[in-house]
């Protein structure tokens, strides 16, 4: 019954509309929402391997804006992608961004995001924040890229110590495509095999 | 067709075109001798899984983390008079007083322990890579050294000029010795190296569908930091 209740909870704090949680919502709001639920569900240890993915899907889903994302990481591909390779690809691209992210996510079990600042660059807010362990006063610098899509804030890059997740994917993607004699079938494929493996 | 909102393709357009192209291609690789540099690298992944990565791994689990971060700190300050020198020849003299003060607060207690960051005086490694890179030299076709790993030629090149600016190489007291401390430092660097990022090179490998590209540009990102100095990635890529 306990664990009834508190899987409610839990539900309940994932799917709570944004625009109830906070009045003034902005892209920090943004990123501090989408951070505090993902270390929640990280160290709730109840839940199965599969059931925390697919709850850290629905967020990935509802804080990123992954259409966005996906076409970015395939460069110039996309424009030459059929129907039927880009819903491939969406669909199997969503579920590896959800396996990176968890990756990064599961070695700060425990830490806290804390907020720095916000800031304009270009048409982008950049959101700094440090992700400090309660033992020492490390902690690793993050960046979030965010961006207003249809009046609310998405998230497009998250930039870990420097190194920028889209930027690195986006040539990694590539890479696979033009070894493949520009085949995004083969990328697919090979996010596929990732995710199963 | 691909189906596409207004405000998507917006997005898209700022991502990959408004946010400077000029920026944007500064993130790519030059890498025209990629077959030879994936070879070298299959080669050296051989040698971290079979070698580095379990003696890593047993230094990390032997050896506690305070005498860790003692290690961590000598080698580091071994290195200091390198940083000293090219922040002078980069005519960067904030870093020159930085990383001369370091050097200053560290050296009573042989770099052993790491008084500076508490005084302020965080690590600020510069090398002679940078430095070319300061002064206006590209960083060439991408390079993946034996052993060594991801490179260019700009910095391979100054990995040399690194050689000869490090006063531990000039101070010849016995030719073993000096050998003999010159191999265990370097041995020294590499596992305390691969310890520290223990966990970070488990994930990359893990979530990589093409190991060597996402090395290949998490290096070129990495160099493009350290030549400007931390400033925020974001001015870098956007």
């Amino acid at each position: 019954m306990s664990q009834l209740i508190r899987l409610f909870i839990l539900f309940s704090f994932i799917a709570w509309p944004s625009s109830i949680a906070t009045a003034a919502f902005d892209a920090s709001s943004a990123v501090s929402e989408f951070a505090d639920k993902a270390i929640i569900l990280m160290s709730y240890s109840d839940l199965s391997e599969t059931e925390r993915r697919d709850k850290f899907e629905q967020l990935v889903q509802k804080y990123f804006d992954l259409p966005v994302i996906g076409k970015f990481l395939l460069g110039k591909y996309w424009q030459t992608a059929t129907q039927a390779e880009w819903d491939a690809y969406l669909k199997v691209f969503a579920k590896n961004i959800v396996y990176t992210y968890a990756r990064q996510l599961d070695q700060y079990f425990g830490q806290r995001l804390v907020i720095y600042g916000i800031r304009k660059n270009g048409r982008f807010d950049i959101v700094s924040s440090r992700i400090v362990s309660p033992k020492n006063n490390e902690g690793v610098r993050l960046e979030w890229v965010v961006a207003k899509s249809n009046s609310t804030f998405k998230i497009i890059d998250v930039i870990i110590e420097g190194m920028s997740m889209s930027i690195t994917q986006r040539q990694e993607y590539t890479s696979v495509i033009q070894a493949n004699a520009g085949s995004i079938k083969a990328l697919v494929d090979a996010l596929s095999r990732q995710i199963t493996e | 067709m691909l189906r596409l909102s207004i405000k998507k393709t917006f997005i898209l357009f700022l991502l990959a075109g408004c946010a400077s192209q000029e920026k944007f291609n500064n993130q790519f690789v030059s890498d025209p001798i990629e077959p030879v540099n994936r070879l070298v690298f299959s080669m050296n992944d051989v040698i971290d899984t079979v070698i580095l990565r379990p003696t890593a791994y047993t230094y990390k689990s032997v050896i506690p983390a305070p005498i860790r971060e003692v290690v961590y700190n000598f080698l580091d300050w071994l290195s200091s008079p390198i940083y000293i020198v090219n922040s002078a020849l980069q005519g960067n003299f904030t870093a020159l007083e930085h990383n001369t003060a370091r050097f200053i607060a560290n050296s009573p207690m042989f770099g052993l322990v790491d008084n500076a960051t508490g005084l302020g005086l965080e690590r600020w490694p510069e090398d002679f890579g940078q430095t070319l890179a300061v002064w206006g030299v590209y960083d060439g076709p991408y390079l993946v050294l034996p052993l060594l790993g991801p490179s260019n030629l700009r910095d391979a090149s100054g990995l040399l000029a690194d050689y000869f600016m490090d006063p531990t190489q000039h101070i010849i007291v016995c030719n073993d010795k000096q050998m003999r401390f010159q191999a265990t430092r370097n041995v020294g660097e590499v596992i305390d190296f691969r310890a520290r990022n223990y966990q970070k090179i488990k994930n990359i490998k893990e979530t990589s569908i093409d190991y060597y590209a996402r090395i290949r540009a998490i290096y070129k990102q990495h160099r493009n930091l350290l030549i400007k100095n931390n400033l925020s990635s974001v001015e870098i890529m956007y």
